[in-house]
Order: structure tokens, then sequence, then C-alpha cells
């Protein structure tokens, strides 16, 4: 991984294809390298589906290695749904073969003179793009065939479907998984309309003749590979609950808490959950003889994904996750697991971003365009977006438009993106990093629990209010770190809890690259992210007003336990004074 | 549907049901479980007292198994000092995933996260008395915990063993021992022969056994 593809789609006859050398970019991966790259190269005034935006991809730093869960890639570039830096991940088989063909990046740049489709293909011998106007507004799921039919089955996909290709903001990126599906997005943020600004529709990979990335130090890379896996399995959180339930075990007892957000956020509680919950959903699946229990990606021992069948035991979708459960599900007030499976198999063909999704069919319930619980009808709205109708333009651009154009006050997001699905009324402290992230509302952005988080961006109590703008900063920069690697957030509960799991991921990053990093490097590496992604927004023109949850978080109490958002904005504003 | 008030059952009508199954039937109730079912137990006291001197649980399991708990929606850290009341429902469920999963837990050294709906210290002067409690499980408790409350015997409203019992097939009938009502053993075969022996009543008492 020491050179960067740059396409750049705007030369005369068609887009040209430049390796160049990693440079001043190494030591960077994933996050770290989508950040550096649009902070440093893209004008922050530029326009996202511009000639001046950058669309880049990048595997994490241990990607394509032996190292577990190591399978996360990054997509970055100036947002087209909140104005700012993006930096949305995935998961997938891509990352591992990418980072097999030696590329640290790629990096679509400029603006293309017709409007033609491209396909580039990658495999060890170059690079080799061509137009293909037979995948104009194909979905995913096609795309995928067409070029399985092309290429072979030994290859892996990055591609866009009809969202992305109208470049619609709350459009996502698709990644194949194991099975050669479309099911894995970097959904967030509109990514997928800057690919489709730069006429590319898929990107085909192929590492055959590739072999495993070598660490510096292989023996003791393989041992301490050994510790993470142990400590992975042996964590409740990853060696059990995400196994058996995946991550939609959470529908129940975020629900409990009183912070599920149902109706478009008026409520905390979902009367139907038990009935889309991951434990009703695990059933199912393996009734209908899906799976219950799957990886995304080669080398993930967590495998907290899964097999959806329909009721006639033919393919559906992948597990949908728990966000995209809550967002069709709770939020719209619908509490059948086959109308949101359907939406979730809609979304990943149309290549549209389910939170967002989610959020823009509450606020267009609440709007009475149509009934809370209308499972058809929310199918319907997401056909219509397949098809580029107005209506479907205007759901498809997400959940801040979709409220604009039809009049809602209620409309939860931040920096133009859609909340996710905990309430920060209930769960004050998920409402700082909501608030304060420059991603927008992004439940990923302050994920990473590390052991030695209390140390990290100083000293936390726990237990008093202060903490959690404290503990927020601590974990936003923890997660910059982890979504650089390339691994997966959830080993981020083993970090948490053992101690010797978390000293074994640094251990891995060191012995593979040969370093000697330390808890309080990675901070550091974690910090330099953040700051990046800041500076580039204050250029691009937020200011700390946009480090805001929207209104009614102050003002609507929350049932059940009849709570508002308390964090005050002066708190908001010490987030990122380090 | 699970959202009934467990202090009503002193003065409902209970039908009594007894089931002896193959212990691969027992998960048809699991969702009984999930969204809720009531015991009678003492009342006043601490979660600790019920469930070490009550419901006599293994205490390694309560210890690295039942990492979240909520009592009437209120996360908890201390069991020690959390006080079931009549009428109160306690959710059970393992760690659980996502940043706000990780805030839920027992002594999180994120609950500040969530510290305005936490149950607070509660005091230690509640009258002890017999009362009715709703209890949840959830994810990997239902493995560790389903068998031993549904031999212990549930109380359930009505519709919400309605409602599951409509779902069951002709291989539940086929693999199910014995069936007693009010201490009767009766002979079903299909889901539409519950229903009369339903009707009239409230809530169902309902013990599943396995062989």
């Amino acid at each position: 991984m020491d050179k960067i593809l740059r396409i750049d789609v705007g030369v005369e006859g068609g887009p040209k294809a430049t390796t160049v050398p990693i440079g001043e970019y190494a030591g960077l991966g994933g996050r770290a390298l989508t950040s550096a790259i649009v902070s440093k190269e893209v004008p922050a005034a530029s326009h996202p589906l511009g000639e001046e935006n950058k669309l880049v991809i990048a595997p994490g730093l241990l990607s394509g290695s032996m190292s577990a869960m190591s399978g996360r890639i990054s997509v970055g570039a100036k947002s087209p749904l909140t104005g700012g830096i993006k930096e949305a991940n995935s998961g997938g088989q891509p990352s591992q073969v990418l980072a097999r063909l030696g590329y640290a990046a790629i990096v679509l740049e400029g603006k293309p003179k017709g409007d033609e489709l491209y396909k580039i293909f990658i495999n060890k011998d170059g690079v080799k793009i061509s137009i293909d106007n037979t995948l104009k507004m194909l979905g995913n799921y096609d795309v995928v065939e067409k070029m399985k039919k092309e290429f072979g089955e030994k290859i892996a996909c990055i591609s866009i479907g009809p969202a992305g290709e109208m470049k619609l903001a709350a459009s996502s990126v698709a990644f194949t998984d194991m099975e050669l599906r479309p099911t894995r997005h970097a959904g967030r943020g509109g990514m997928g309309a800057v690919m489709g600004s730069k006429g590319v529709k898929v990107v085909v990979l192929d590492d055959t003749g590739m072999s495993m990335r070598q660490p510096k130090d292989a023996d003791k890379f393989k041992e301490v590979n050994k510790k993470w896996i142990a400590g992975l399995q042996a964590h409740g959180v990853t060696g059990q609950g995400l196994p058996a339930y995946g991550t939609n075990v959470l529908t129940n007892i975020i629900n409990e808490a009183g912070g599920y957000p149902t109706y478009n956020f008026k409520e905390g509680r979902f009367a139907g959950a038990a009935k889309i919950s991951g434990e009703v959903q695990a059933e199912t699946e393996t009734k209908r003889g899906g799976l219950a229990t799957h990886g995304c990606h080669s080398g993930c021992v967590i495998r907290c994904s899964g097999i959806y069948n329909d009721k006639d035991g033919h393919y559906l979708t992948k597990q949908p996750e728990y966000e995209t459960v809550w967002a069709h599900g709770g939020n719209c007030g619908i509490d059948d697991l086959d109308t949101i499976a359907m939406l979730d198999f809609l979304d990943d063909n149309y290549g549209l971003d389910t939170i967002d999704m989610g959020a823009a069919i509450g606020v267009a319930m609440e709007a009475g365009l149509l009934k809370f619980g209308d499972g058809q009808g929310a199918i319907n709205l997401i056909k219509e977006v397949g098809k580029g109708t107005p209506l479907g333009r205007i759901i498809g651009s997400g959940a801040a438009v979709t409220g604009k154009v039809f009049g809602v006050e209620r409309v939860p997001v931040v920096k133009g993106q859609a909340m996710p699905a905990y309430d920060p009324r209930a769960v004050q402290g998920i409402g700082v990093t909501y608030a304060t992230s420059p991603m927008g509302a992004d439940h990923t952005s302050g994920y990473a629990v590390t052991s030695n988080i209390l140390g990290v961006g100083g000293k936390v109590d726990p237990l008093k209010p202060e903490g959690q703008v404290a503990l927020s900063r601590a974990l936003q920069i923890a997660t910059a770190f982890i979504d650089s690697l390339g691994m997966c957030i959830f080993t981020a509960f083993a970090l948490m809890d053992q101690p010797e799991t978390n000293q074994a991921l640094i251990d891995l990053v060191n012995s593979f690259y040969g370093w000697n990093w330390t808890a309080d490097d990675t901070a550091d590496f974690g910090k330099k992210v953040l700051k990046m992604e800041r500076d580039f927004n204050i250029r691009a023109g937020f200011t700390k007003e946009q480090d805001r949850l929207p209104l009614f978080m102050k003002n609507q109490p929350l049932a059940p336990h009849n709570v508002t958002f308390q964090v005050t904005d002066e708190e908001l504003d010490q987030v990122f004074n380090w | 549907m699970g959202d009934h008030k467990p202090q009503q059952i002193g003065t409902a009508s209970v039908l009594n049901i007894s089931l002896v199954v193959d212990s691969s039937l027992a998960k048809e109730f699991y969702v009984l479980l999930q969204t809720g079912f009531t015991v009678k137990c003492l009342v006043g006291v601490s979660i600790e007292n019920l469930f070490y001197h009550q419901l006599k649980l293994n205490p390694q399991l309560v210890e690295e198994k039942i990492r979240t708990i909520f009592l009437s929606g209120k996360p908890v850290d201390d069991i020690a000092t959390a006080t079931v009341q009549n009428g109160s429902i306690l959710a059970l469920s393992g760690a659980m995933p996502g940043l706000v999963g990780a805030t839920l837990r027992r002594k999180s050294p994120l609950a500040s996260f969530r510290q305005s709906i936490s149950t607070q210290q509660t005091s230690k002067n509640f009258k002890k008395t017999k009362g009715y409690i709703q209890i949840k499980l959830f994810n990997i408790l239902l493995k560790e915990l389903g068998l031993f409350f549904l031999e212990m015997g549930i109380y359930v409203p009505r519709a919400m063993f309605a409602s599951i019992v409509a779902q069951l097939t002709g291989d539940f009938y086929n693999r199910c021992r014995q069936i007693l009502i009010n201490g009767k053993p009766i002979q079903l075969k299909s889901s539409i022969e519950w229903f009369p022996f339903l009707t009239n009543h409230d809530f169902v008492y309902l013990k599943v056994l396995t062989e």
C-alpha cells in the first residue's frame, strides 16, 4: 500500500489513470488518509459535485493483512449533504482486495466532459477504464451481476445505484460482500452523489495473483493477532451477543431505556419493538433457511451480519442492521420485519443511506404525506426515489430537504445529516457527539471505547455531568484512530473491557509497520485526524452554531422519561478544547 | 400487548396452563419472555435480594451475564440499592454493543451519558410485602434464564398468550407431550381449540416443562 491511484475524469478523451507514490501521506490509511487528502487538496469552498471536489476511497492501515476485523474501507469527500468534510466507511470485500493490490487509495478527481458512464477495472496488471452506458440507472444488484458476467466471480465491486447517478444527497457507495452482493454501504453524507458526479458507475477489483500484505515483524504479528482474536471471542458482546443476534439486538434495550426514537422522534418507546427485535429477527432468519450469524468480509470473527430470506425462503436482503430496522421501523411506526427487509433491499439496490431514508420518510409521515405505520406507503416512496420522480428526488435528498419541502418543524438532523437510532434527550452524552462531530449527526463518530479512555483527552469522572463532554471528546479521538486502521468499530467493546485486547491492537499496528506506538500516540493520531476535519469545516464556513442539536431537542420533552437535552452550548463548545 | 400492569393480577381471573414439551419447543414461548411476563414475589426489597434470595440465581451468572438492567425503564448501576416495588418492571439483558449499549451497562464508565434517566439510589424503608413485578428477558438471557422462568411459572395477559398459540403449527401439537388446563389433561390438535378455554380469563399462568 505504497501507491495512490489517481483518476482524472476531466481529461480530454476520457479519464486518465496515474499511479503515484503515497509520498507525504505515508503512514496514513482509512479515515486518516481520506481526510488528509480532502483537507489538503479540496478547496473548502468548492461545490461538492463540482470539478474541484475529490472522492477518496482508502482501505485501512491493516487492511489486506492477516489481521482479523481489518476489512473496513473509508470513503471521503466534501459532502453534498452536510457541506463539510465527510468520511463514511463500510465493510465488505473491497478493502482487503484493494489493499492487496497495493493501493493506499483511489482518488477520483476532475469533472467529466460529457455524460458517459464509466467502469474501472483494476487488477495486478494495472487499470482499465471504459465507457459502459448499458449500466445507466441500473440498481447495484444488476450492476454487480453484469460485472460477474464480464469479469468472473473472483472480483469485488464498488458501485453506485440510480441515486448516486442522480446525485442525490443521501446516496451511498456500495461494496460487495463475501457472496458478491452489494450489501455493504458507505452510507452517510452522499458519497454516492460525488462518485456519480465523476461519472463512475463501478470500480471492479481483482486481486488474483496478489498475496496478503506482509508485516515487518511476522512472528510478533502472528502472536498478537492470536491474542487479538482470542480477546474478541472471549468478550460477551463480540463473542456472543453480536454473533447471535446482530446489531439489531439493541432494539429491545434502547426501547426499554426510553431512548428509541419513535414516530419521527416524537416518543422514546415503540409499542411494536419486540416484533422487530434482533431476537425475533434471528429466529425468523433461521426458520426461513437464512443465516443469523455471518461475516460481512473475510477475516471477520465477530460475524454480526446475516442473510434475511422472504417467507418462501428466497434471499431478500442481508440481515438489516439496528439503525436500518429502527429508521424504517420504529421511527416510521412500522413493526413488520418483512417490510423493513424490503426497504433495506431497495435502499441497497438504489444506493441510499438507510438512516437518512428512514428519517426522511418519518418526516414525510409527520407532514401527512402518508400515515405512520404505512409500510407499503414507505416502500412506494423509496421506489419513487429509484424512479427519479420529483417526489423521489426530494426524499432521496434526505431528511433535511424533505423537512424543508414539506414544512416540518421537527427534523432530526445536525449539519444536514439525519440522527441515528438513539435519542439524545434520553442518552445525552451521545447528543454531544451528534452535535459536535465534524461529520454531522453520526453515532459512529464517537464510538470506540478504549480501556485507556479515561486517560485520553483529560481526566474524566464519568459520574459528573461535565464528564459527558470530556468522554465525547475521548470517544471521538479513539474512533478516528480505529477508523484509520480499517478495523470494525464493533471491536471497541472488547477494547473497553479488556486492557490486554486493547494492547493487542496497538501491538498489531506496531508489529505490522515496525512502529513503537503507545496508547498516547494513538490518541495523538486521532486528534490529528479530527483537527484536519475541523479545520476543513471551518474553512468551509462552519461555526460553532453548526455544532448544535435541533431546537426541538431542547424544548420538546421525550416520553416516557419526559427529558429534554440539557447540555449547554457553552459545554458543547469545549469538546475540541484539548 | 405486553404493557399490562403486574399488580392487576391479584384481582384478575387466571387460567392455569401447564405444558410438557420437547425441549426444542420451549423457544416458541420466548416472545412472551422478551415482551414481559409477571411473577409473584416479595417486593420492597433490592434487586440483589430478588436475584439471590428469592430466585436463587447463580451469582456468577448475575455478575457475568446480566450486565444491563432496567428498573421501570431506568438503567440500574447498583443492584444492592435499587428496589423492586409492586408493579415494577425489571428488564434484564447481557452486555450490549454500540456506544449506547455500552453506556447502558451496569457501572459503565460511560454512565454519565445517561445520567438523566438512571435509577437513583432508592430508600431502604420500603415495606416488604408480597406483590407482582413484570420481568423482561432480552438476548442472551433468553437462553440463560428462559427455561428457568417457564418452568417456574409466569403470568401473561390472555391476549398475549393467544397471539402465541395462534402461531403454533401442527408440529407443535405432535411433539407436545401433555397439556393441563386448570390441572386437567386436555387433548388439543390445533390453535383454534385453545380459544374456548381462554375466554373469560384475564391472565394465563403458564408453566412449560421440558423433557
